[in-house]
């Protein structure tokens, strides 16, 4: 036991003060004169009872003082024995497991970190002491509870850890470790808390530039909410971090597969799906036994592994092609497989993708020229693309007052090209930003007009670069193609632009972190910029579309075939709604208000009816990576939660790395737990008010009177 | 309703200061209001005449008788029935102690002197005794006016003190008193009883009349004490008790009522008037309890 109040104990002085009454008292007597002496009783024995009710009195009055003080000394048990006498809760523990799949790292001939949890988390749970009660808390990306009414019942809790789904989703320790408080203040009714977090420390997770960055914000709240919590009488919980498993090497072996990408598919035409091979950790270089291709459950041809297994490099891209002959969503599966030893993740070993198979691509050309000619960007790129691509039809041209959200509903175009826009009204800025936002593409070429409308541009959210001037030269600038990165412009490498000429550009400055030069001018200037917008991507090309100014682009025999690469890659897959990021829940909309019932299957579990009551229809948790998949009678949705790919380097914090964690979070010992904790106030109090009882029931005994004699 | 203090309050006599006044007021208090009292068949009318002889007091003559008959008549009054009477006071230590009222004592000198003052009015010879564990004064019984003054005077002069031996005084008195009459004892009693008890029944057995007024302190009786007290001996100061008076009162009244019970019953097979004499009580009734036994002795 302790006290919360050592300086008031200095009050158990005042327990000498009915020994100095005592003695006092029996000092004090009155002297009387008097001749029935005789009549006084010679026996002491009532005189020795009296004594010794004065001392117990005394003793009991002592007693009183004693308690008293110690009572508002704010006595603390740490003792669980108390619990009998509390009937109180005594901790509320919140055990967070780290779900993500590093934690499935299986080493041949020891236990996976995961597994080590889930026994540590068994062990807590079984030496429990009385009165505590637990929560678990699955730290995914977004975390959710496993149990999430505190509860001591242990078979509740043993069979809930034993019932625990492998590791199978992305690191969000910061989000868990936020959750875990939130549940205590809302949740604790305990004098105590405790965080406890079973986890392999991996660096990325925990000691990575952005986990810090979010541990340092969870810090930072965490500690304004422990003076707001101090302040209403809640727990601060003790924060516990285990090392979950055996101490691994820093580096594992380990096989994974990037994420599939593609342009927009459409029926009846070839794509090409690229992803990549990604080898960690190998001291020798190792390939996978096989990689399979699947079109919605279909295996295709196995991907032919010789270039593969030849290769040194750690990042091997990997291409297959496949026709599409029915328009709708469909699931592209890519999997790898590989011997044990040489691949210690298997989450990572699949990558999923929804292409959306269309017809045809609509695609909307917006004109900023009030007068359009000729010379007009538009002139030529309705031309070019409908000529060029039977699949692009419809490439109307609207002049640019006269795009509106209704013209965009209307034409529903898969890409929306911009020649030289001017300025835009507010209603067709915001009609914009929601069609890129639900997954459309844009294609920003700049000119005279929208250079003096920099400022403008300037405010757009989904801009990839800022305007910042004009370049010009008598000679010229043209593309440099040493400077092609991307999959869309791969048939340009060979140079075949670098003939073309513009005589003025626009010079911009690219808005970082989102923004990505897939293309510079000779002079070094950006020449086209990409970024992604939510679901759709924004495109921006700093020369203009049509001759303005004395471009040659639109008279280059390569233009048809870049402005359809360019469209094409802003088209995307058409299904980016269909990937779920971060805390992202599963939609379902409201026209289906006639169904009651879903099919539902995930990464974790078969498919089983769910039964609908009300309609938008909504399934939170998406934290295991793999295919999710809702049916309803006559229709099918697919979503994907994709790996975070940092999460398979395996590589562990080093104790420096640590140290930065700990310097930002309040981390108590890592080893034991501090005793249950009780306030004892309330018990002494009782027992004062007993004693004082008794005391006036001794006091009134002893100082009963007789009727005199008559 | 306020009442008036009776003239016979203790505390009230005690104004008087000189028992003189004290006895006449109290007699004469008495007397006037003796109609309104049980004592209504007493009389001190004369009974008869008789014719003069020679030898016999002149002031006992009858002159109005004289006057109708030119003889001379003496009056008769209940001389007949007077009697000697011996006041014993006891004067110890202990008769000195007092609580909220006046001292056992100074009762007792109330009780005696207006005994006196009724007695002598009375035409009965009244002696006194005052004794500690010795007699310290002693007056042989006369019925003179001077002998009135004589007691009031010895009784005055008395301070209480010395030991109680009361049995062996008694019984040496009750070897000297000459005559049979009336022994009156004023004492607390605080002896050892088979002695007094013994010392009674000598008294009874030489055919005296006894009346044993015990005159008690309430604070004796009721024993009301409450904090720790140290009990000094009003007769050997060195003889202390610290009690604690919640522990001992009821011992303490057990054995006193004993003792009270056991003077009662012996003094009632002795066929003494036996009376509690508290020293808060108006002292007329001790006045009253004298003129039952004198009428009972007449008649």
């Amino acid at each position: 036991m302790h006290f919360g109040n050592l300086a008031l104990l200095l009050g158990l002085a005042a327990v000498s003060i009915p020994i100095v009454l005592h003695l006092l008292q029996r000092r004090r007597f009155d002297t009387l004169d008097w001749g029935a002496m005789q009549f006084l009783p010679e026996s002491t024995a009532a005189q020795r009872r009296r004594w010794l009710d004065e001392i117990l009195l005394m003793i009991l009055r002592m007693a009183v003082v004693a308690l008293l003080v110690l009572g508002l000394a704010m006595p603390i048990a740490t003792s669980g024995w108390l619990h009998w006498l509390m009937r109180q809760p005594t901790r509320d523990v919140v055990l967070v497991l780290d779900g993500s799949y590093s934690m499935d790292a299986r080493i041949p001939g020891q236990q996976s970190p995961w597994q080590s949890a889930v026994d540590e988390a068994l062990a807590r749970i079984e030496n429990a002491e009385a009165g505590e009660r637990f929560a678990i808390l699955l730290a995914r990306q977004p975390p959710h509870f496993v149990i999430s009414e505190f509860t001591d019942h242990v078979d509740e809790l043993r069979q809930s850890l034993r019932d625990l789904p492998a590791p199978r989703g992305n690191a969000a320790m910061s989000e868990a470790l936020a959750q875990a408080w939130s549940h205590l203040r809302a949740k604790g009714r305990a004098p105590a808390a405790e965080i406890r977090v079973f986890t392999d420390r991996q660096l990325h997770g925990w000691a990575d530039d952005a986990s810090l960055q979010a541990l340092d914000r969870l810090g930072e709240s965490w500690r304004a909410d422990t003076e707001a919590a101090i302040a209403e009488g809640c727990a601060i919980p003790a924060l516990r971090i285990m090392h979950a498993g055996p101490e691994l090497p820093s580096r594992l072996p380990n096989l994974a597969l990037t994420p599939l990408s593609t342009s927009r598919a459409k029926v009846g035409q070839t794509v090409t799906l690229r992803s990549s091979l990604v080898s960690q950790g190998h001291t020798t270089p190792r390939r996978p036994r096989k990689i399979s291709a699947w079109i919605d459950g279909v295996q295709l041809e196995d991907l032919a592994l010789s270039e593969v297994a030849n290769s040194k490099a750690a990042q091997m891209p990997l291409t297959f092609t496949h026709r599409f002959q029915k328009e709708g969503p469909a699931l592209v599966t890519l999997r790898l497989e590989a011997d044990a030893g040489d691949d210690v993740l298997t989450t990572d070993n699949e990558q999923h993708l929804v292409v959306d198979v269309v017809k045809d691509l609509p695609v909307m050309l917006v004109e900023g020229d009030p007068t359009p000619g000729p010379e007009s960007g538009t002139f030529f790129a309705q031309q070019v693309l409908a000529a060029k691509d039977p699949h692009i039809k419809n490439a109307v041209v609207v002049p640019y007052p006269k795009l509106s959200a209704e013209a965009l509903a209307a034409h529903r175009p898969a890409v929306v090209v911009f020649s030289d826009v001017p300025k835009l009204t507010p209603a067709q800025v915001e009609a914009l930003m929601r069609f890129v936002a639900e997954g459309g593409g844009l294609f920003i070429a700049l000119g005279e007009r929208a250079v003096r409308e920099s400022a403008f541009y300037r405010q757009l959210p989904f801009l990839p670069a800022t305007i910042i001037g004009v370049g010009a030269s008598k000679e010229g600038t043209s593309p440099d193609p040493r400077s092609f990165q991307h999959p869309a412009l791969g048939s340009f490498r060979d140079g075949s632009l670098r003939h073309v000429r513009f005589p003025q550009w626009a010079k911009v400055k690219p808005v970082m972190p989102d923004s990505v030069v897939i293309a510079s001018l000779v002079t070094g200037e950006p020449f086209l910029i990409e970024r992604a917008y939510q679901r759709g991507r924004v495109m921006l090309m700093t020369t203009p579309l049509g001759r303005h100014g004395g471009s040659t682009l639109p008279s280059a025999a390569e233009f048809p075939v870049l402005l359809k690469e360019l469209a094409h890659t802003l088209a995307g897959t058409g299904a980016e709604s269909s990937v779920l990021h971060g805390g992202a829940v599963i939609p379902i909309s409201q026209d289906q208000r006639d169904v009651r019932s879903l099919m539902l299957k995930t990464p974790e579990h078969d498919e089983k009816r769910i039964d609908v009551a009300e309609w938008p229809w909504t399934f939170a948790n998406t934290s295991a990576i793999g295919v999710y998949r809702v049916k309803a009678a006559d229709r099918a949705w697919t979503f994907i939660r994709p790996p975070d790919l940092a999460e398979a380097d395996l590589t562990r914090c080093t104790p420096e790395d640590w140290r930065f964690v700990e310097a930002r979070l309040p981390i108590a010992s890592s080893s034991g737990s501090e005793g249950s904790r009780a306030e004892m106030w309330w018990l002494f109090l009782c027992a004062v008010l007993v004693l004082l009882i008794g005391e006036v029931v001794m006091t009134r005994r002893m100082t009963r009177l007789t009727h005199p004699v008559q | 309703m306020t009442t008036t203090p009776s003239i016979f309050d203790p505390t009230a006599l005690s104004r008087f200061g000189r028992l003189s006044l004290v006895a006449r007021n109290v007699v004469e208090g008495f007397l006037s209001g003796i109609h309104k009292s049980p004592y209504k068949g007493f009389s001190v009318e004369f009974a008869e005449h008789r014719q003069y002889y020679p030898g016999d007091e002149i002031r006992h003559i009858d002159w109005r008788v004289y006057g109708k008959t030119d003889r001379y008549y003496i009056k008769e009054h209940e001389e007949e029935t007077n009697l000697h009477a011996h006041l014993l006071v006891d004067a110890s230590g202990s008769m000195g102690y007092r609580g909220e009222t006046i001292s056992k004592f100074q009762y007792a000198q109330y009780l005696a002197a207006s005994l006196a003052y009724l007695m002598l009015h009375q035409r009965d010879s009244v002696g006194l005794v005052l004794h500690d564990e010795r007699v310290r004064s002693m007056l042989p019984p006369r019925s003179t006016s001077k002998q009135l003054m004589q007691i009031l005077q010895t009784l005055e002069q008395a301070k209480p003190g010395g030991e109680t031996r009361l049995a062996p005084i008694w019984d040496r008195l009750a070897g000297q008193l000459r005559g049979r009459g009336m022994i009156v004892i004023f004492s607390d009693c605080f002896d050892q009883l088979p002695h007094l008890v013994q010392a009674l029944r000598h008294l009874r057995h030489r055919r005296h009349e006894i009346l044993l007024f015990h005159i008690l302190a309430p604070e004796e009786m009721t024993f009301p004490f409450g904090r720790r007290t140290q009990f000094r001996h009003l007769e050997t100061p060195a003889q202390l008790k610290l009690v604690d008076p919640n522990v001992v009162r009821e011992a303490y009244l057990k054995n006193f009522e004993s003792f009270c019970q056991s003077l009662r019953i012996n003094a009632s097979n002795l066929q003494i008037d036996y009376h509690v004499m508290r020293t808060d009580e108006p002292v007329d009734r001790a006045l009253g309890v004298y003129l039952m036994k004198r009428l009972a002795r007449r008649g």
